[in-house]
């Protein structure tokens, strides 16, 4: 709920769009590929390094972590065509033979499946979002923000306790 | 976009709490997975006390591994009070446990547990594990012979069955005949066509219209009595045919005794062939159950040596343990297999003490380093045992071709107070005796090929005989209490899933030499008795057959009489020696 706020607190604020965006893609790197993969350490100190949102990246992570449990049995077949294509397999052999690469068990059908997925997804991801952010808060944001919902969220106790925290000075760097 | 600095101490935060949670909970979650992954190996429940990560150096110490026998859930089948090893760290950084030497001490098998180590799948097992250990220890079979009433009055007998059949057919087949025969060339018509003859004889001399008119009258009678012995032929072909299917009936029931005395003999009676097979059974139940346990563990124990390697897409796969999907693997510069234990240092504690041995090459990629899994294993001067030897070789390295090796040497076994038979008529305890006993076992793909030798000396055997026990039982058991030594050899031959035991003992010639006669004649009085009593319930049935057939018999001599009858007026009607009925040799076309 915290993190639902304080996403859309940003969704609606001067935040940029690409900060939420990459934030986003980030989140659905880490969230789709095993949370307990090497390469997701990788991702984590992007996450944190660049000035993406990190409300929004907790938040599409238990989104996107969500999705991937449905999605692994499409990830194993994928990552399983792609690590068996012979026109691959001189690179796969080579980064079989590097320990870098054993480490972060590219040779898993999961991982490469999810990992090639995601990746694939990133850049058009970030564009799209970036676009519906905007449209969102040109053509949309005026009726949200009369919802009965928004209506109902704002005048809520929590909503009140938690902007007048964030506004003297809390909850956390960047958010 | 900016870069937040601050996110890196964030990172460094983060990342420090993620490895310090991993290491505060890696204990646990590795004593987890090696629960889960034995017991799913083993069908029953695998537990581990404790299991205690360290870093530098890498290794790792588990402690109170018990892992349950799946056919007695009440039983550990082997427990180990503490295993360490250290892993190559170089290694793994790429996914691969490599240990150079691992110790494990206080390894015990057949140790109880406080509670049932049963999962689902092990429970219908177990029931099973214990009716096979039921059955290990022999049953003597009773060496009364059983009352001759009893047994007739339980046994169908083929013989009477086959009596009362062949007298219900002839009957049926004799009234029926009978009723066939009735009017058919009988007394009066013989006597009527006879006088028919006679008047046509007595027309001769009446002209051509007298002539003319016999000849007719002739025709019509020749027709009548064609008739007739037209069916009587057939009627005594049919007869003649049923007595001579009835013979060979009647030869089958008149065996039929003897086959029955025959097979109640060979069912009831102790045989001097059958007293061999009580020292064969005496061993071959007790080692029938080693074979089938050894076996069980070897079966469990085998796929892990194999990998369990896929093939997918031409490229071979494994299941990750913990990770979904599977891993692909790719040619290796340096091939290592993923696990690798290279040298295990085992101390085993048995009843007679502690035995040392090493394990070599623990892998399931045994076709990547090109050499078998060893063992060997020895103690000597242990208590109630002078020495003990176990060695062999498991050689998967080739999948097409896999070979696999053990044997074992135990000498100067002091063996005391063991239950052989529990016969009520005639339990027998080995008392005391010294045993040396020799295993080659081996495996070549499914086939196997395994010969067993034991030599038993300072034998004491107590046969308790009952009081009310028979004369054979008596004398077995004098016998038995007399030997002191002897041997047993065994072969296990066949397949894993279907093998063949075969047990053979000089017991034989000493048992059958004390009881052999004894025996036989007890047989030839049994087969007396059987027969008279055989008898006594066939005779009557076999009589009343017998004179059934009789009946059928007079029938066919009565219907050949008949039939010559026939024949005999048909002479006479077509001229013969004494002259045609018809003048002027007219001849009838019959």
């Amino acid at each position: 709920m915290r993190f639902f706020v304080r996403f859309l607190k940003v969704l609606n604020s001067e935040t940029a769009p690409s900060q939420i965006s990459l934030a986003a893609c980030f989140a659905m790197v880490a969230g789709l590929t095993p949370i307990s993969s090497p390469h997701n350490l990788l991702v984590l100190l992007l996450a944190l390094v660049l000035t993406v949102n990190l409300s929004t990246f907790i938040l599409c992570l238990v989104l996107f972590s969500g999705f991937s449990y449905l999605l692994d049995p499409v990830f194993h077949a994928a990552g399983l065509a792609i690590l068996t294509a012979g026109s691959l397999e001189g690179l796969w052999t080579s980064l079989y033979n590097i320990t870098f690469f054993r480490l972060i068990g590219f040779n898993n059908s999961v991982l490469m499946g999810s990992l090639v997925f995601s990746l694939a997804l990133f850049v058009p991801l970030f564009f799209v979002l970036n676009v519906l952010i905007r449209n969102y808060r040109e053509h949309v944001l005026e009726w949200v923000q009369k919802t009965k919902f928004m209506q109902a969220l704002k005048a809520s106790k929590f909503y009140r306790l938690y902007t007048s925290y964030s506004e003297m000075g809390g909850g956390g760097v960047g958010l | 976009m900016k870069i937040r600095w601050q996110g890196l101490i964030g990172f460094v935060v983060v990342s420090t709490l993620i490895f310090a949670g991993w290491y505060i909970f890696a204990d646990g979650i590795i004593r987890r997975a090696i629960e889960r992954a034995g017991t799913e190996a083993v069908g029953a429940m695998v537990e581990l006390e404790d299991a205690d990560l360290t870093l530098f150096p890498l290794g790792l110490t588990l402690t109170g591994l018990e892992v349950t026998n799946p056919d007695e859930p009440m039983t550990n089948a082997v427990e180990v009070k503490r295993i360490a090893f250290l892993i190559d760290p170089g290694r793994a950084l790429e996914r691969k446990v490599i240990v150079e030497e691992l110790t494990a001490d206080g390894i015990r098998f057949n140790t109880p547990r406080e509670r049932s180590g049963a999962v689902d799948t092990a429970l219908e097992r177990a029931s099973a594990g214990v009716k096979e250990k039921a059955e290990e220890v022999f049953a003597m079979p009773s060496f009364d012979l059983p009352d001759i009433r009893a047994v007739l009055s339980k046994e169908g007998l083929k013989s009477l069955e086959l009596a009362e059949a062949l007298k219900r057919d002839i009957e049926a087949d004799r009234k029926r005949w009978e009723g066939e025969m009735k009017g058919l060339l009988d007394k009066e018509k013989i006597a009527s066509y006879k006088q028919r003859i006679e008047k046509l004889k007595g027309s001769k001399s009446g002209g051509v219209a007298g002539l003319i008119g016999g000849a007719a009258e002739a025709k019509k009678l020749q027709e009548e009595i064609s008739g007739e012995i037209e069916r009587a032929r057939k009627l005594n072909t049919e007869l003649q045919q049923g007595i001579k299917s009835y013979k060979a009936r009647i030869e089958e029931a008149r065996k039929a005794p003897s086959e029955d005395i025959k097979r109640l003999k060979e069912k009831y009676s102790l045989t001097p062939e059958g007293l061999s097979n009580i020292s064969r059974n005496l061993f071959g139940a007790r080692l029938g159950g080693s074979v089938d346990k050894g076996l069980g563990w070897y079966r469990r124990l085998a796929p892990y040596l194999g990998g369990g390697i896929e093939k997918v897409g031409g490229k071979e796969v494994v299941r990750p343990v913990r990770m979904k999907g599977v891993n692909v693997r790719f040619t290796e510069r340096e091939p290592t297999p993923e696990f690798l234990i290279r040298k295990a240092a085992l101390s085993v504690s048995i009843p007679a003490g502690e035995i040392a041995g090493t394990v070599r090459d623990i892998t399931p990629d045994q076709k990547i380093i090109g050499r078998p899994l060893t063992f060997d294993f020895s103690g000597e001067k242990l208590e109630g045992l002078d020495s003990i030897k176990l060695s062999g070789a498991l050689d998967h390295s080739d999948p097409t071709n896999i070979s696999d090796t053990a044997s074992f040497d135990m000498k100067g076994l002091r063996l005391e107070k063991r239950e052989l038979s529990v016969s009520k008529e005639l339990p027998l305890v080995l008392e005391t005796a010294t045993a040396d006993l020799t295993i080659d076992a081996g495996f070549k793909g499914e086939a196997m090929d395994t010969a067993i030798k034991a030599a038993f000396g300072s034998v004491r055997v107590d046969a308790a005989v009952g009081a009310d026990a028979g004369k054979v039982a008596k004398a077995f058991g004098e016998a038995i209490e007399g030997i002191r030594k002897f041997g047993v050899e065994a072969v296990v031959s066949g397949t894993i899933d279907d093998h063949k035991l075969s047990v053979s003992t000089d017991l034989d010639r000493v048992l059958k030499k004390a009881l052999g006669k004894f025996v036989k004649d007890q047989a030839a009085g049994f087969e007396k008795e059987l027969k008279a009593g055989i008898l006594a319930k066939t005779d009557g049935p076999l009589g009343e057959m017998l004179k059934s057939y009789g009946g059928v018999e007079s029938l066919g001599g009565e219907s050949a009489g008949r039939l010559k009858q026939g024949d005999g007026l048909m002479e006479e009607l077509a001229g013969g020696a004494t002259g045609g009925i018809l003048p002027g040799g007219v001849k009838l076309p019959f």
